[in-house]
């Protein structure tokens, strides 16, 4: 051995072991002083929703904003899916989790917070609850419960009934595109995404403090964002001559150029602002034209293996059939309507391509895991639905979001449960109550404007005049 | 790669260990191995960059020493600056120089010159300015005679990159560099123990005091308009901090993590808020770059030995460059052509008024009370002023930088309450106390307690001391680290 080593290594090699001690009586001080708890609410309020659903539901159901969001102008019946599900499943406890902008790379990191033997339920609600308090469950640090220290204990926890749990994810086809991933909130999606996870609670800690997650700040991603509109081939038919896969728009402008075959988004882009270019004052066209540019942005894009959304529903199947967690994946519908009225066939004709890219892969996974105890299933509510849901149903008619009336929801809802019960019925853990206790939504009495919600401009102007008039026409 | 990222403190002591595990002779190939793994970690293409200006400036190097006539040393001098140069305009000051026009826009339609409009949208190389800088002070003093041309090119290329003081500085001079990288070494328990102390003291700065002051000022510029006068001038003070805590606490991480390889880096600052006149503010910040601006622009111009005209003159074409070295913005020049105004103030104007001070010393020898007061005065004018130009430094844009200087000074902004700024950065009372006291730490220690540098200064206090402050330091940084995504203010230079 180097005469530096035998003077340096045992000084070193002592910090080294003072340093690690001092970090676990840290983290042990951190967690036990509930500093630990609060920061995790500060930095990820959606891990503690986690917690409580994995320990008291029976089907989790992870969504993005469109789980929640209505119009409460014009879509009177303001529950979520996740609500409608527990309505059509009364014999599971269902708990959403849900947050906007989350997408299947972020879901695929919250399973990381399900608990070990979490894939087996009791079959009551009753004896669950008081189950895993006989067990003497561990507490762990995050206050949550650890089910069964062993298989042999869960199983006399509950009289050798098995049954299995549920997660349902919600995939959005347009957050598999450049515009949802580069999006300029990711960093912050990221840092919450760090307490997804059974780490030591210090170490979560210290990978916030030092950014150990993907951090690009907004201008990264929109250059990574911009790069992709400049390179991604659009041409499904991978030919070299520069036409795109045949679709013709005869009334374009095109300046002579055969334009409207676009490689990239980014000569489409270009052809869209020459298209309006010459009618830029029109008021109609000045609200059009914002939406136009984002249907473009969000759909234009094809999906590949290579995409890292894609591998995170790999990951998803991955973790869930370790856990022998089955999984229902929930295929939402893109507002194709509105698509088609702006971008007529080549647009979504690029949108069919990737929900079928999809399908295929579910449908895949729904076939290789039907015999077996673990299952994965999905719903394809376009396809359930018939066709596209016409446009009026989506209550953000300006944007290209996913986010769907009560009439949808419900649906959502009404197909997702019975494939839940489908997996439940196969495994014979029916618990004999059957009859789904959901109101019944007329689609015509839905999206009426909602003339309970007080105006309070409205209340204002009208309490303005009544004072103005009292005071000068008495 | 980031040094305050969690892949730097494996990579760190990995390259050390293997670094002297290795025999003497092959240390230097590892360490340039490691050196361009440091930086193509964070885009390939760069190390690619980064190799093509060290070939040139070795070549040119060599060329000066080499050929016999003045015209063609010349010539390869200017033509390595002028590469050199050349780079830096290209990533980063081309969109600037392009802006908007129809121009560039007729060129992004045409293929043949839509590259040159997309290169201008390209991601700036982190440390460009530096590593550039530090390249062309090499051809310089070859030219000058002070340095020999290094003609093993790989021991050229560490040079360039050794990677602690790669991205922001300290930049260093060939002669002291070259001879430590290459010089016979046998790791000793001093340096090792020393540039523990620098790296912890350094990451408590970054991590704990800069990360968190980051919190409060990115919330005021992210939306200036919705607080309020006070506010203004909270995020104003903190973003003094801000900047020198991050860049002070960067060089001292870039000092110990090259100590630990046995090499000494420079001093990048000294206490620059004592100084009592911005020309001494400049010899205490950023001194690697002001020595650089000293020895290869002020000096050449004129400096201070041919006239107040030609010294005004050098000092604001200093200053100027100085400005568009820290950024492609109208803000940045104006913080520049600010700090130059201010030295030319400082040294023809407010030095005149010295006799206000009165004497230097009493009958006793000692400073008199009128000479501390007036000292104590100018002290907290020079960094005031400073504080000013750095609302130039942090806007986005001048319009920005012109509602913050609205806000700071006219009347009718006058609005005291506080709560909406601490309210969004630091949402609970414990993190809206732990800012400024981590803060009144630091300038405590920084102002009065350090009269040495960290790593010897913590050397002086008895083992259970010392360690109570590394694990006070340690546990900050876990526990109290800034959670605000905020890279080196000095990486995107």
């Amino acid at each position: 051995m180097m005469a530096w080593m035998k003077d340096i290594a045992p000084k070193v090699l002592l910090r080294l072991a003072v340093g690690v001690l001092v970090f676990f009586l840290a983290n042990i001080w951190y967690v036990t002083s509930g500093f630990y708890k609060k920061e995790r609410v500060k930095f990820s309020p959606v891990a503690r929703k986690l917690d409580s659903a994995f320990l008291y539901g029976d089907v989790v159901y992870l969504g993005e904003s469109s789980n929640t969001s209505f119009n409460p102008w014009t879509d009177t019946f303001g529950y979520s899916v996740s609500e409608f599900l527990q309505m059509y499943l009364p014999q599971n406890r269902v708990r959403g989790v849900s947050h906007d902008g989350y997408h299947v790379g972020l879901f695929s990191q919250m399973l990381g917070l399900m608990p070990e033997h979490w894939a087996l339920r009791a079959p009551g609600f009753e004896e669950f609850d008081r189950g895993d308090l006989d067990a003497g469950g561990e507490k762990t640090a995050l206050g949550s419960v650890k089910y069964g220290v062993n298989n042999d204990n869960w199983y006399k926890l509950n009289d050798g009934k098995l049954s299995r749990k549920t997660v349902v994810i919600t995939v959005n086809m347009r957050s598999f595109g450049p515009s949802a991933m580069f999006n300029g909130n990711e960093a912050s999606n990221q840092q919450e995404a760090i307490f997804y996870s059974h780490r030591t609670a210090l170490l979560n800690r210290v990978f916030v403090s030092l950014h150990h997650y993907d951090n690009r700040d907004s201008r990264e991603m929109e250059r990574a964002k911009t790069q992709w509109f400049r390179t991604k081939d659009l041409r499904l038919d991978n030919s070299t001559n520069g036409r795109h896969y045949g679709i013709t728009h005869g009334d374009l402008v095109s300046k002579g150029e055969e334009c409207y075959r676009h490689n990239t988004v980014k000569w489409w882009l270009r052809d869209l602002q020459r298209q309006f270019a010459p009618v830029s004052g029109d008021a109609d066209l000045a609200r059009v034209m914002p939406m136009t540019e984002a249907y473009l942005k969000e759909f234009a894009f094809l999906l590949d293996e290579e995409n890292p959304r894609v591998q995170a529903l790999d990951a998803i199947v991955a973790k869930c059939k370790q856990e022998q967690v089955n999984v229902v994946f929930v295929l939402l519908i893109p507002n194709f309507d509105h698509a088609h009225r702006l971008f007529g066939a080549e647009l979504t004709q690029l949108m069919d391509y990737n929900m079928d890219f999809l399908r295929k892969r579910f449908a895949g996974w729904e076939k290789e895991y039907n015999k077996g105890d673990f299952k994965v299933g999905y719903v394809d509510v376009q396809r359930a639905y018939g066709d596209w849901a016409g446009g009026k149903h989506y209550t953000d008619q300006w944007y290209p979001t996913e986010h769907v009336d009560a009439h949808i929801r419900q649906f959502i809802a009404k197909k997702t449960a019975d494939k839940i019960l489908e997996f439940q019925y196969r495994d014979r853990i029916q618990t004999g109550v059957t009859k789904p206790m959901v109101p019944e939504i007329k689609p015509s009495v839905n999206n009426q404007p909602n003339w309970n919600i007080k105006m309070p401009l409205a209340d204002t102007c009208l309490g303005a005049w009544q004072g103005f008039r009292s005071k000068h026409f008495r | 790669m980031l040094f305050n990222s969690v892949i730097y403190w494996f990579f760190l002591p990995l390259v050390w260990l293997t670094y002297f595990v290795l025999p003497a002779k092959q240390r230097w190939i590892w360490l340039l191995l490691a050196s361009y793994f440091f930086y193509g970690y964070w885009k390939i293409e760069f190390a690619g960059l980064m190799m093509l200006t060290s070939v040139i400036d070795w070549w040119c190097g060599m060329r000066v020493e080499q050929d016999g006539s003045l015209g063609w040393k010349k010539f390869w001098l200017w033509f390595s600056i002028g590469s050199n140069l050349t780079m830096l305009f290209m990533f980063k000051y081309l969109d600037f120089a392009l802006g908007d026009s129809a121009m560039v826009r007729w060129m992004s339609d045409h293929n043949a010159t839509a590259w040159i409009v997309e290169l201008g949208k390209y991601t700036i190389p982190a440390g460009i300015s530096f590593y550039t800088f530090q390249s062309i002070s090499y051809v310089v003093d070859v030219y000058r005679g002070q340095e020999k041309a290094e003609h093993n090119l790989p021991k050229f290329m560490l040079y360039v990159s050794f990677f602690p003081q790669l991205v922001a500085g300290p930049i260093e001079r060939f002669g002291k560099l070259h001879s430590q990288l290459f010089a016979e070494y046998s790791p000793r328990w001093e340096d090792v123990r020393n540039g523990f102390r620098l790296v912890i003291y350094g990451l408590f700065l970054k991590v704990a005091v800069a990360d968190n002051l980051a919190s409060v000022v990115d919330a005021f510029y992210s939306d200036h308009t919705s607080f309020t006068q006070a506010e203004a001038w909270l995020a104003t003070f903190y973003f003094t901090f801000q900047v020198y805590t991050d860049f002070f606490g960067y060089s001292l991480l870039a000092q110990g993590s090259a100590l630990l390889f046995g090499i000494h880096l420079m001093d990048n600052f000294n206490k620059p808020f004592i100084a009592k006149s911005i020309p001494e503010f400049w010899q205490r910040w950023h001194i690697s770059l002001s020595t650089w601006f000293r020895d290869y622009i002020f000096i050449p111009v004129g400096g201070n030995k041919r006239g107040p005209w030609v010294l005004a003159l050098a000092a604001m074409l200093v200053f100027f460059t100085s400005g568009l070295w820290h950024g492609a913005n109208g803000t940045m020049i104006a913080f520049g052509v600010a700090q130059g105004f201010l030295y030319l103030f400082d040294r023809f104007v407010f030095k005149k008024l010295e006799f206000v001070g009165g004497h230097f010393h009493d009958h006793r020898g000692r400073l008199p009370l009128r000479r501390r007061l007036w000292d104590g005065f100018r002290t907290v004018k020079t960094g005031f002023f400073f504080m000013m130009t750095l609302v130039w430094f942090r806007s986005a844009t001048m319009d920005q930088a012109s509602e913050v200087f609205g806000m700071l000074w006219m009347p009718g902004y006058i609005n005291c309450r506080l709560d909406g700024l601490v309210g969004i950065a630091a949402p609970t009372l414990a993190h809206g106390l732990q800012i400024p006291l981590f803060l009144c730490i630091f300038l405590l220690l920084d102002l009065w307690v350090m009269k040495d540098r960290a790593d010897v200064w913590l050397g002086k206090f008895s083992m259970p001391i010392r360690w109570s402050m590394y694990v006070a330091m340690a546990v900050s940084i876990w526990i109290w680290g800034g959670a605000v995504n905020h890279p080196f203010v000095y990486f995107q230079f």
